[in-house]
């Protein structure tokens, strides 16, 4: 019984409304101070700024957040651009321009290649003894050329 | 929490070396329990906001002599006690007539009157925020500012003794008598309500 009274005053005493501090409790407690010769002006100005600060700060950065995100969103796409064409360079240079043979040789070597493929290497044994005594001794002398290069 | 890791404490020893920001923030963080405990000991009055003002200028004005012992909310709850006493003396705002008290005004007695008339008069008239409001009023201040730091700030009895400048052992037997006597006031609404 006596269990059941204090619930419901419980329930009866949360019923009771506070008071929030009203908007302008601060500035007018920063006039009285002043007033009172308590704080000077300029502390209040200071303090007053002090405090609103991170208020401020939360604005700005509100503000700021969405544009730096775009920035880097923007920075991002445009490395990702770049790396992209960058490796498209890659796949279509495929001669290196300081190197021994150049872009116009491989044409040239890609129209003649029935030419090349046509040419007995080993028929002129004047001009290549070597490959002629290799073809004729063992017809797997690349493989072993291969392995040698291994060793 | 020692009053070494309380940040109010922190804040109190910022502005007594020279930093006046250090009491903004405490204004900023301690005003709404300063509203909040004036509005329940005066009641619906327009003293709240003055009485809350005068308690951030006497904590300014204690820069010098604060000394910390324990938590600033309890220095700070002690002031604007303090401040409710007073403004509560100099408004007349003693308990209604139909109550009587006994010795040092601790002891309550609900006559007649107050049930016989209240449910039918009041009962549908009234929200129980108002009546709490009118029961509270009707305590005496000390029991009145237990039951309101007990309950709605959260305070034990150590830190509602401190407050009140007496021992636990004597807030506790307070804070008895002042939910007893609420209960008393209240009762014939609660039996209104339920009939």
């Amino acid at each position: 019984m006596q269990n059941k009274t204090k619930d419901w005053l419980e329930d009866a005493l949360g019923a009771l409304p506070t008071q929030p501090p009203s908007l302008a409790f601060r500035d007018e407690l920063q006039a009285r101070l002043q007033r009172e010769g308590l704080r000077t002006a300029s502390e209040a100005k200071r303090t007053s700024r002090d405090a609103a600060r991170p208020v401020e700060a939360g604005r700005v950065l509100a503000i700021v957040r969405p544009l730096l995100t775009a920035a880097a969103a923007a920075l991002l796409v445009t490395i990702g651009y770049q790396l992209g064409a960058d490796s498209g360079n890659h796949g279509t240079t495929i001669i290196d321009s300081s190197g021994a043979i150049a872009e116009a040789d491989l044409i040239d070597l890609y129209e003649m290649r029935d030419v090349i493929e046509g040419w007995e290497m080993t028929a002129d044994a004047e001009l290549e003894p070597g490959f002629q005594a290799i073809a004729t001794e063992d017809e797997t002398w690349i493989d072993e050329i291969l392995a040698g290069g291994q060793k | 929490m020692t009053e070494s890791e309380d940040q109010g404490v922190i804040w109190m020893q910022a502005f007594q070396a020279g930093d006046e920001a250090a009491f903004d923030q405490i204004v900023e963080a301690y005003q709404g329990l300063v509203f909040g405990v004036l509005r329940r000991l005066l009641g619906p009055s327009g003293w709240v906001e003055e009485m809350a003002q005068e308690t951030f200028v006497r904590l300014y004005r204690a820069r010098d002599r604060y000394a910390p012992a324990g938590k600033l909310s309890t220095f700070i709850y002690r002031i604007a006690y303090n401040l409710a006493l007073n403004r509560i003396r100099d408004e007349g705002r003693r308990p209604s007539s139909s109550l009587q008290f006994g010795k040092e005004g601790e002891e309550m007695v609900v006559p007649d009157s107050v049930e016989r008339t209240a449910p039918e008069a009041q009962s549908d008239s009234q929200d129980w925020a108002s009546l709490v409001d009118k029961g509270l009023a009707e305590l005496p201040e000390n029991q009145r500012a237990a039951l309101v730091f007990q309950h709605y700030d959260g305070l034990d009895l150590t830190e509602i003794g401190e407050v009140l400048g007496i021992s636990s052992k004597a807030a506790k037997s307070l804070l008895h008598r002042a939910r007893e006597n609420l209960r008393l006031y209240l009762q014939p609404f609660k039996d209104a309500e339920q009939d």
